[in-house]
């Protein structure tokens, strides 16, 4: 549990490093990329060496720059005029909502399409084979594209854009859940499947156990063993997509705020979506790694 | 789920006791099991009664395990089951739904699998698997479970119950898991155990417990329908004996009977396959005498020194001599964890030493002088089993290869070895010529050893 956390801390300070070496190592100067494509005065120029210490020795530079992120400082947006940590907190908000969102719908919609196919008969399995295949292979854009199109711009059941009410959560919660819930579903079925084959199954049966009770009590575990196990893949797909999606549907949010911050080459910005993102990944694959020792007692020892 | 089983039974018939005990737990006549086209069970017919031990041997794919999990309504998915006659504690079970099968299951018959590492739910402690048979048949109300399941580990001979029912079967013994997958069978206290191997994969010490406490549910008055492809293991327990070939009966009568006398010639063959001290010196597969030349006592080919080998602080070989001569064979018998593996390696030269000296005579080459023999036949039926110990006998007389033959099987080692090297946690306890170390042990675990082996003397 103690190395878990270590490898957590060690891979946010590399991502930290990681983030500080673009912006020493970008072609240029360090103060230009800093300001980036905003305004640039004087005044601006002096701000900048002051708060990045650009004019003390390097090795000071970055020392002073990590222990400034320990203190949860994550220095300020010159085209914005606005500290990073202030920029990001107004814009999480809607972003875990999204996510948060669009992971419940994958997980939910992969548990129902697994426990309803499992061991079913061949057209079942084939239908729900074939849409997991067409979720995971078709790019999220185009899945929200389609879905924009049917349920807004046709049957006008959801807003086009924004983050107003629930109504506007669905439609990208859906675009982020349906490949989550494609790659689930299959690993989760293949699971349940694989459980019911083995001799402790039969064993349950013999027992006297309804298949509803073996499922429940027995083979849901043995699946969702295979499952944790794609958490990397599971928090890259849902942070990556956040950016597409938010930035098809018009929400606010961290993908919007990364995308301007790109385009606009606004550097303090994206090193701390780039550390934000890295802290996302750790947190959720730390929580998953505990959830794999629950699941499974043979692994605790 | 209100009928029991007991109400369906009909005693009241003659009014009398004897008649009670004349109505079969389970009989069926002309049973076909089918998967898709293939017949596996051809018209079968065998019948239990109360407090009976009726045993199926047979070989893999003869079907025995498709009967036994009929006889439980769980012959399989994709299976079609016909029978002129199916009852099950006197009730015709071809009409069985699937709730009427689930009523019965646990509460009417119990199920006890081979190896419990994976028969009982790996995930799930031991007692969250013997408490679930309670709580299905609602057997014991739920604030006594708990007690219940104590109690049942108890009965199975499992010490220190409230540690063992809170661990999962990985944290258990080979021995101590599979009592816990008969206390899970018997829970619900079923008039009928079905055992389909229950005791391959153990070691021959703790075999014999099992079938002991098989033997004690019997004597406390339940059926028994013991499923083996081992005579010798169902010898000592059996009343009846149903021998069964690719689907069919070959043979059945009394256990003594089919075991002294056997009529037919499938039944004679998996008897004198089955390696012993009778066999040493003859062809397992057709009885007939083989010719082997002499070991050669002056033509060393392998020594080992002692050998030692630990992981971390645990000694898995300690202080282990052994020396093998051309045309030699060596048995190495032990119980699983008695380092017989590491002795293997180690005189192969895949693992170094912790101490002593391995040393060989030639290099091995592409016809090697040294065979080393890790468990070859454990996972085998009876007749590839005589097949592959043939074949390593006519290697041997052919080529003068001398073997380093390891088994936790001592009938196997008593038919190959010309000595033995009897292990116990690491250490040789016993060695010599196998007959004498066989027929007259004088370490007292050789003689717990000797004493286990199941027979089919009579």
């Amino acid at each position: 549990m103690i190395r878990r956390l270590g490898a957590g801390l060690a891979v946010l300070w590399a991502a930290a490093t990681a983030a500080y070496a673009a912006l020493l190592l970008a072609p240029g100067d360090t103060v230009d990329i800093l300001v980036g494509d905003g305004p640039d005065t004087p005044e601006i120029r002096a701000d900048i060496i002051a708060d990045w210490g650009l004019d003390r020795p390097e090795i000071v530079q970055y020392l002073s720059y990590l222990w400034r992120l320990l203190h949860g400082d994550l220095g300020r947006s010159y085209q914005l005029q606005r500290g990073v940590g202030d920029v990001l907190a107004t814009q999480i908000g809607p972003t875990a909502q999204l996510t948060l969102a669009a992971a419940g719908t994958g997980v939910a919609l992969a548990g129902i399409i697994a426990l309803v196919t499992a061991g079913r008969g061949r057209w079942l399995r084939g239908a729900a084979s074939a849409a997991e295949l067409a979720s995971v292979s078709v790019p999220p854009f185009l899945i929200g594209i389609v879905l924009l199109s049917l349920f807004s711009f046709t049957l006008g059941w959801f807003p086009v854009s924004g983050a107003q009410g629930p109504g506007a959560l669905v439609l990208p919660a859906l675009a982020l859940g349906l490949p989550i819930a494609g790659v689930l579903g299959q690993v989760l079925r293949g699971g349940l499947e694989r459980a019911l084959e083995q001799p402790f199954a039969v064993t349950a049966r013999a027992r006297g156990l309804t298949e509803r009770a073996l499922v429940a009590r027995h083979a849901l575990r043995h699946a969702l063993i295979p499952a944790v196990t794609l958490a990397g893949w599971f928090t890259g797909t849902l942070l990556g997509g956040a950016v597409i999606t938010e930035v098809l549907f018009g929400r606010p949010g961290l993908g919007q705020v990364a995308m301007q911050a790109v385009t606009g080459r606004d550097m303090p910005v994206v090193m701390a979506v780039v550390l934000l993102s890295a802290l996302a990944y750790v947190t959720i694959s730390t929580l998953l790694d505990l959830a794999y020792r629950a699941i499974d007692p043979r692994i605790r020892g | 789920m209100t009928t029991t089983h007991g109400e369906a039974v009909p005693t009241s018939a003659a009014g009398g006791g004897e008649n009670v005990s004349t109505v079969p737990l389970a009989a069926v006549a002309d049973l076909r099991v089918s998967f898709g086209g293939s017949e596996v069970v051809r018209g079968i017919s065998l019948s239990i009664a109360p407090g009976e031990c009726v045993a199926i041997v047979g070989e893999s794919g003869s079907g025995k395990s498709v009967t036994a999990r009929t006889l439980l309504g769980l012959a399989g998915p994709g299976s079609l089951v016909r029978a002129s006659r199916f009852t099950i504690a006197g009730r015709d079970a071809l009409g069985f739904g699937p709730r009427e099968w689930r009523a019965l299951r646990g509460r009417f018959a119990g199920l006890v699998l081979q190896d419990a590492l994976v028969s009982l739910d790996p995930l799930r402690t031991v007692g969250a698997e013997i408490a679930e048979v309670l709580a299905v048949h609602e057997v014991v109300p739920r604030p006594r479970r708990a007690d219940r399941v104590l109690e049942l580990l108890e009965s199975v001979g499992v010490p220190e119950p409230e540690l063992r029912a809170g661990q999962h079967p990985h944290e258990l013994s080979g021995g101590l898991r599979q009592r816990a997958l008969i206390a899970s069978a018997i829970a619900a206290d079923p008039e009928l155990i079905i055992a389909d191997e229950p005791t391959t994969a153990l070691d021959v010490t703790v075999q014999a417990q099992v079938l002991r406490l098989l033997a004690e549910r019997k004597a406390a008055g339940a059926a028994l329908l013991l499923i083996s492809h081992d005579l010798a293991v169902v010898a000592s327990i059996a009343d009846r004996i149903l021998v069964m070939r690719e689907g069919r009966i070959v043979e059945e009568g009394p256990a003594r009977h089919v075991l002294s006398t056997p009529a037919h010639p499938y039944t004679r063959a998996l008897l004198a396959a089955v390696p012993s001290a009778a066999s040493r010196g003859t062809r397992l597969a057709t009885g007939a005498r083989r010719i082997r030349s002499a070991p050669n006592p002056s033509a060393q080919v392998l020594a080992g020194t002692a050998l030692g080998h630990a992981y971390g602080p645990r000694r898995v070989v300690d202080d282990v001599s052994f020396t093998l001569h051309e045309g030699e064979t060596l048995g190495v018998v032990g119980e699983s964890g008695s380092g017989k593996t590491t002795l293997a390696r180690l005189a192969l030269g895949l693992l170094e030493p912790g101490h002593g000296r391995v040393a060989i005579a030639r290099a091995l080459g592409p016809r090697p002088d040294v065979l080393v023999c890790d468990e070859p036949v454990s996972a085998l039926d009876v007749s590839i089993q005589a097949q592959v110990l043939d074949l390593l006998a006519d290697l041997q007389a052919e080529y003068g290869t001398a073997m380093l033959f390891i088994s936790h099987d001592l009938g196997v080692v008593h038919h190959v070895a010309d000595r033995v090297l009897v292990m116990k946690d690491g250490r040789v306890v016993e060695e010599g010529d196998v007959e004498e170390v066989f027929t007259r042990p004088r370490h007292p675990y050789t003689q717990a050893l000797v004493a286990a082996v199941p027979t089919t003397a009579v």
